[in-house]
């Protein structure tokens, strides 16, 4: 090897850097939901309320477990192919209030903390009842989750999606979420508890 | 860079976009404490009325001297009351008892007239709107094997929740 041969190796490698750094490796991924201009319908079933129903002041811990009836149960429709993220917001602080009234919030004997879980079914089974659905639910670690509204079947991913355009209607399905949780019964004043759980759902953009 | 940045300006536009719901969350602790206070004692041991021999009575619903007690605790919540019927109740001044029998009255509202006679020793009643409830305490007690004296007793109710 000589001098000249050296040299010319050098300034291969720093082109290669410089086109790296143009094209980044996000951009092989695809969000089609940044493109999804059909809405995504959520609408509460039966329950809708996450009722833990009468406690005993001081008898501690007490769950609604995703199988449980108390459970609430929301659809989400939207279109099929789409993935959509999750983000369920828990009451202020992750307390039930006496009377929802925030002035109770640093009181603790007027206020019962809480866990609030969530679970999603998404493998598009129309007409499923609710039970079967709860049985093949993913638990979700957290407060947000991203799922393809129908699952895809096993095996290699197909070919992307049919953009939507005009006189194309893309296939629709329903997934399910179920929010459940934990409450913790101290000695507290009687009286009734509450707390509000937003939940939100949109097209995933990945970006 | 050319290329990014229509990207970038095409997510901007989509935040906000998706649906929201909002759901409660509830419970209803029943079984904290109930509060109970003597608002007024019984009237029995008022000494110028009382002659020795005579059985003396205070009817729980009618009667002034009885004495009132008030519970309070959740709203509308069912609770369940019990209290000891025959207590004897003590002479200060030394030896010497007698033998009370109490007789309750009970309402969700402050008015004795309208309380009903709690016959059995365990009932089921409610608190009231306001989480409020009264009880009116009379009874019967003999007097005739009475020493002279002052008497001194309780009186114990058990109230709880359903």
């Amino acid at each position: 090897m000589n001098i000249c041969d050296m040299d010319k190796k050098s300034i291969h490698i720093l082109f290669l850097l410089i086109l790296t750094n143009l094209f980044p490796a996000s951009a092989q991924q695809i969000g089609f939901g940044m493109y999804a201009d059909s809405g995504i319908n959520l609408s509460a079933l039966v329950p809708d309320v996450l009722d833990f129903g009468d406690r005993i002041g001081g008898e501690g811990p007490v769950s609604i477990l995703l199988s449980d009836n108390e459970t609430v149960v929301l659809e989400i429709e939207g279109i099929a192919y789409l993935d959509v993220t999750v983000n369920i917001t828990p009451p202020v602080s992750e307390y039930l209030l006496l009377q929802g009234n925030s002035n109770f919030l640093g009181d603790p004997e007027r206020r019962l903390p809480v866990t609030i879980k969530m679970a999603y079914y998404n493998r598009g089974q129309e007409n499923i009842d609710i039970q079967t659905a709860k049985q093949q639910a993913i638990e979700v670690t957290g407060h947000n989750a991203t799922f393809q509204i129908r699952r895809r079947p096993g095996g290699p991913p197909g070919p992307p999606p049919t953009p939507p355009h005009s006189g194309y209607t893309p296939p629709v399905a329903k997934a399910y979420l179920f929010i459940y949780g934990d409450l913790t019964v101290n000695n507290v004043n009687s009286g009734s508890y509450t707390g509000i759980v937003d939940v939100h759902v949109e097209y995933t953009t990945y970006e | 860079m050319l290329l990014a940045l229509p990207l970038i300006l095409e997510a901007q536009n989509q935040e906000g976009t998706g649906t929201s719901i909002s759901i409660s969350a509830s419970a209803t602790v029943i079984g904290g404490d109930i509060e109970l206070i003597t608002i007024s004692d019984m009237g029995v041991l008022d000494a110028s009325r009382l002659q020795e021999g005579m059985e003396v009575y205070i009817n729980p619903i009618f009667d002034a001297e009885a004495g009132i007690m008030r519970a309070s605790g959740t709203p509308n919540a069912e609770l369940r009351v019990s209290y000891l019927a025959d207590m004897e109740v003590t002479r200060r001044e030394g030896p010497g008892s007698l033998f009370f029998t109490y007789e309750v009255s009970g309402s969700p509202g402050d008015n004795q007239r309208e309380s009903e006679l709690l016959t059995e020793t365990e009932r089921e009643l409610r608190f009231n709107n306001e989480g409020v409830f009264y009880f009116w305490i009379g009874g019967r007690v003999d007097l005739s094997n009475a020493q002279p004296g002052n008497y001194d007793g309780e009186f114990t109710i058990e109230i709880e929740y359903m």
